[in-house]
């Protein structure tokens, strides 16, 4: 499964560098390689919904072959804050899974998390801003219109995720693909080229399976510029023309070197695959 | 030193001039470099300049002088206490004679000049090497030669002694090429019809040039045959090429023409894919030249290279990009010992790229363009000095991005504002022999750069946006002032063996900022030093060992060097590099530094000639907010080079040719952990560059074959294999997760080769 991508706009501009790199290129194998082992480094995955209860989810990093990428983080002190001063410690409901009772997110309001683990010295915190809620207008899926080219994986399907873009600000977007109710991919946007349009946004997943009577369901959520980078960090030209220089992500959490926290609005859509 | 240089020149007794031009008597082509030695002073001698003028101050009585120019026989002349002019023509060795016992006595050329960390490579000699596609291309033959990688397979990039890519001043007839490849880097922009010869300066350059810390590759354009009309050219399989020159004026003037196209989308209209069949997927080089001896004293040239590729699917894409060059060239002798040259020259590289969007297309365009003017004067003083004075202005524009969109498109227009920048430089060096035994360069360059309004100019800390001013047109915004030294000297020790030692600074005012490091596409963004971005410095240390085997048959030569470079700028992690007006708040600064050693023996004749290369050294960055700062391999660290070099004549018509290159595999990074995110499995990278690639390691060969010649038609055909034992090398590691287990990882390795036959046929009437 590709990871996030970032909705084909500008970026689109290199999909002519891929395909003329893959007309030239094309043959892999699966070759054998030996994994570096490092400690394992805290991973916080950490957001406010729109309406929902807090959670955050802290793991760690474990070795490329290992078989289990569960490796959960317990009885860590998680407490959230919210603008209007409600401050509370998280409950594990699971290992490694906190989650709210009493904060929900709400648009405009300021979020702060502190976590502390037994092992991490350092603090560990963040703050997000959950901006003005945009919602899709119309979500369409339609057969691709693009050339197929042998060897190159184009995508079988377009997902079109239309909506108003609000012109006095700047605005970053997220969007969260599922497939029967499973993440298949993420997708970021921002408005430099084009705000205050009405947008279409297509959603560049190569290797989605899509059947008859699939239900696809797009998450819309505005998200603030440090979240737009975090998750741009995965899908940076570099990686996307493969084999350059691969990097993490730049944390908006400090005293964490992976992962995120991000409020962010929701708004969700659904088509039934014809 | 220097005063007893200045002693020796006032001691001068009655002295006679001979001066005049070293040209090819079969075509007039000019013949530049060639080495002129009087055989009752050895250890005298002096080499014609780049338009093949040279000068020689002999004190009285009767001189043998002897003229050599590589690949053509050594004409020998007699002179007799007279100021004359005399134009040398010289004759091209006929391959027989290429015979060992036969061959005549070389002068060791390499021992005796001033030139460590010099390549000179003359398409004569490269033109049985093993080719790509059909394709003889000089950027991969000096690839070939110690000091100058090539990371990996479809990168026309060369990184010369740790340098990147950008570091390096490409010139065609003085003309700056901004982006010398096509076709993702398969192919360079020089088409071998049209070029006459190459020299890249690794190490030291004469102050003539400068604006770049790595590396001076000068091309020289064919002057085109003043003798009688000729054309050539090759077809090849996916590749053809045509050449045609000849007189304006028998003996003054000549004019030279040559195209390339290559005709990939041509294959595809036979294929029946009806998706395939309309793309455009080509590229084309014109290169033409004139020149005109108008007399003695004053001779013109006019050259211009325009080459572009084009690359598009029908209704959804097109991306195209392209230099163009043009050079006005005026040599003039002011009296015999004093020439020069002055040039007007333009360049330009740019690039557009087309996108079909409901319900519109939109565009993207970019580029980088200067003119520039040069004059130079060399004044001969007398055999053993030679001076040159020079002043050099270039005016650059920069447009680092346009969108260009309809009203009804989703896009707004947009522009990053252009920026203007000038270049002064004033450059003096002197060359001088204290003694036979010792050559000695020095040489300085006054840089001034400046950057010029109209525009905002910002001023960022930290990637953050702190101040901005607006500037009006011709306001300065910022001034650097960079002086550069040279300095090399050879010490002679015998006829056949030298040791030379070189140091030099550069500067670089023209950044260019890449994210596609490995295939070599035209997105790359150029920038100009400014309130943000600090002129680019190198110091490069070098000295070397020569020595000659048997009669000069043999070149071995050991050169070891360190060079350190300064403020060098790369982007952040995950920029924004899409037509940002804040480019260079994505920037990071930090040093970089290269050092190692160059091994290189020649076999220069006899039925098998070639060379055998090797190269150990280490590249390294130090980037505050990179592996704490601390330095780590380049991404072009390669720790052992070698290539080999072999070309056998089996018969009169047949040439059997291999090249064999081996490489450390380069630093990369790879995960050393992995975690989810929103249950997608990420990868986590520890290190930067701690990981190697596989080695590279790839076997090439070719095979001439020259027909009997029917009066002028000579025609030959090349078979060639590129990597002949198809070896896999790894263009690209990537890692996915097995799609039958999601938490088991696997990697993938992407190569673009296995063997690549190709035939070509050249002529030549």
């Amino acid at each position: 499964m590709k990871t996030s991508h970032i909705i084909n706009r500008v970026n689109g501009l290199l999909i002519p560098f891929l395909m003329l790199a893959s007309i030239l290129t094309s043959c892999t194998e699966t070759v054998e390689f030996e994994f570096d082992t490092v400690d394992p480094e805290l991973v916080v995955e950490a957001f406010v919904p729109e309406s929902q209860y807090a959670e955050v989810i802290l793991s760690k990093t474990v070795n490329i072959n290992n078989q289990n990428t569960h490796n959960v983080v317990t009885n860590a002190s998680v407490v959230l804050e919210d603008g209007f001063g409600t401050s509370e410690t998280l409950y594990e409901v699971a290992p490694g899974r906190y989650r709210s009772s009493k904060i929900k997110g709400v648009p405009g309001s300021n979020y702060t998390l502190s976590v502390a683990t037994d092992e991490n010295i350092s603090e560990i915190k963040s703050e997000d801003k959950m901006p003005k809620p945009v919602f899709i207008n119309r979500l369409r899926v339609r057969k691709s219109i693009l050339p197929e080219i042998e060897q190159i994986q184009m995508p079988e399907w377009e997902v079109i995720v239309e909506y108003t873009d609000p012109g006095n600000e700047t605005n970053y977007y997220r969007f969260v693909e599922y497939v029967n109710g499973k993440v298949i991919a993420s997708y970021v946007e921002n408005d430099k080229f084009n705000n205050g349009k009405d947008n279409k946004s297509f959603l560049t997943c190569v290797d989605r399976k899509l059947t008859k009577g699939d239900t696809l369901t797009v998450e819309m959520q505005s998200i603030s510029k440090a979240v737009y980078d975090y998750f741009y960090g995965f899908s940076t030209m570099n990686n996307i023309i493969q084999g350059t220089t691969n990097t993490n992500p730049v944390s908006n959490i400090s005293g964490a070197k992976l992962g995120y926290f991000s409020a962010h609005t929701v708004h969700r859509r659904s088509v039934v695959i014809e | 030193m220097f005063l007893i240089h200045f002693v020796s020149l006032l001691g001068a007794q009655t002295r006679h001039t001979i001066s005049g031009s070293v040209t090819d008597i079969e075509n007039g082509e000019t013949l530049g470099g060639a080495t002129i030695t009087i055989e009752e002073l050895p250890g005298t001698g002096i080499s014609s300049n780049a338009y093949g003028y040279y000068v020689l101050t002999l004190p009285e009585g009767v001189f043998t002088l002897k003229i050599n120019y590589i690949g053509y026989k050594t004409l020998t002349y007699q002179v007799n206490n007279n100021n004359i002019r005399h134009d040398f023509k010289m004759e091209v060795q006929v391959t027989d004679l290429r015979e060992v016992n036969v061959f005549p006595f070389k002068e060791n050329e390499n021992i005796v000049q001033n030139n460590i960390g010099i390549e000179k490579i003359l398409i004569s000699e490269i033109k049985d090497i093993p080719v790509f596609f059909g394709e003889q291309d000089i950027m991969k033959t000096v690839s070939l030669t110690p000091g100058v990688t090539s990371v990996r397979d479809g990168n026309g990039g060369l990184n010369v002694r740790g340098g990147n890519n950008s570091h390096n001043l490409v010139l065609v007839d003085e003309a700056t090429i901004y982006h010398p490849n096509h076709l993702l880097g398969f192919f360079s922009t020089f088409n071998s019809d049209a070029i006459k010869e190459m020299t890249l300066y690794k190490a030291t350059a004469p102050a003539s040039y400068g604006g770049r810390i790595s590396s001076v590759m000068d091309i020289r354009m064919k002057d085109g045959n003043n003798q009688s009309l000729e054309v050539s050219g090759g077809l090849g399989l996916i590749s053809s090429r045509l050449a045609i020159e000849g007189p304006i004026v028998k003996d003054r003037g000549s004019f030279f023409l040559a195209g390339r196209r290559t005709y990939v989308d041509m294959l595809l209209k036979l294929t029946s894919d009806p998706d395939l069949k309309n793309n455009t997927l080509n590229f084309y080089d014109l290169n033409a030249k004139i020149n005109y001896k108008i007399n003695e004293k004053n001779r013109i040239f006019l050259s211009a290279y325009t080459g572009r590729d084009a690359f598009g699917i029908p209704d959804h894409f097109g991306l195209g990009w392209g230099n163009r060059a043009a050079t006005f060239r005026w040599n003039h002798i002011w009296y015999d010992k004093l020439f020069s040259n002055t040039s007007i020259i333009y360049s330009e590289f740019d690039y557009k790229v087309d996108l079909a969007f409901e319900p519109s297309v939109i565009s993207l365009l970019s580029g980088i363009k200067n003119y520039n003017f040069k004059h130079e004067f060399h004044y001969f003083l007398n055999e053993n000095s030679r001076f040159t004075l020079g002043y050099d202005y270039i005016l650059y524009n920069i447009t680092p991005g346009q969108l260009l969109a309809d009203e009804n498109a989703t896009f707004h227009p947009m522009k990053i504002q252009e920026r203007n920048g000038r270049e002064n430089a004033i450059y003096f060096s002197n060359e001088f022999k204290p003694s036979p035994k010792w050559i000695i360069n020095f040489g300085i360059r006054l840089n001034t750069f400046r950057s010029f309004g109209p525009g905002i100019f910002y001023q960022y800390k930290d990637g953050v946006l702190t101040d901005s001013t607006t500037y009006k047109r011709n306001e300065v915004v910022k001034s650097y002032f960079t002086p550069e030294r040279r300095l090399s000297i050879t010490h002679i020790i015998n006829p056949r063996q030298s040791l030379k030692m070189a140091y030099s600074t550069n500067s670089q005012h023209i950044h260019m900022v890449t994210t596609t490091e490995d295939v070599s596409l035209p997105v790359d963004i150029w920038i100009m030093s400014s309130k943000n971005v600090k002129p680019q410095n190198s110091d490069q240390i070098s000295a070397g060992y020569f020595h000659n085997i048997k009669n000069d048959m043999y070149q071995f030569s050991a050169e070891t060097y360190f060079k350190w470079m300064h403020d060098q700028t790369d982007f952040r992690n995950s920029p924004d590099v899409m037509a940002n007006q804040h480019i260079e708040g994505e920037l990071v600064t930090g040093n970089g530094r290269s050092y190692g050693l160059e091994l290189m023996l020649k076999k220069k004749y006899g039925k098998l000639n070639g060379w055998i290369g090797y190269t150990l050294s280490r590249t390294e960055l130090s980037i505050p907010g990179i592996n704490d700062g601390n330095w780590y391999p380049a991404r072009q660290d390669i720790t052992n080079d070698v290539s080999v070099v072999g070309i056998y004549e089996l018969t009169k018509y047949l040439t059997m040719s291999a090249t064999w290159v081996y490489q450390t595999g380069n630093a990369v990074t790879f995960p050393s952990g992995k975690y989810k995110i929103n249950d997608e499995v990420k990868y986590y990278y520890n290190i930067r560059n701690g990981n190697r690639m596989p080695d590279y390691h790839r076997l090439d060969l070719g095979v001439t074959w020259n027909f009997k010649s029917k009066r002028k038609y000579k025609s030959s055909l090349n078979f060639s294999v590129y990597n002949a034992y198809a070896r896999k090398n790894a263009f690209s590691i990537n890692f996915e997760e097995d799609p039958s287990d999601p938490e088991k990882t696997y990697a993938v390795m992407t190569y673009l080769f296995t063997a690549i036959p190709s035939i070509t046929y050249n002529f030549n009437f």
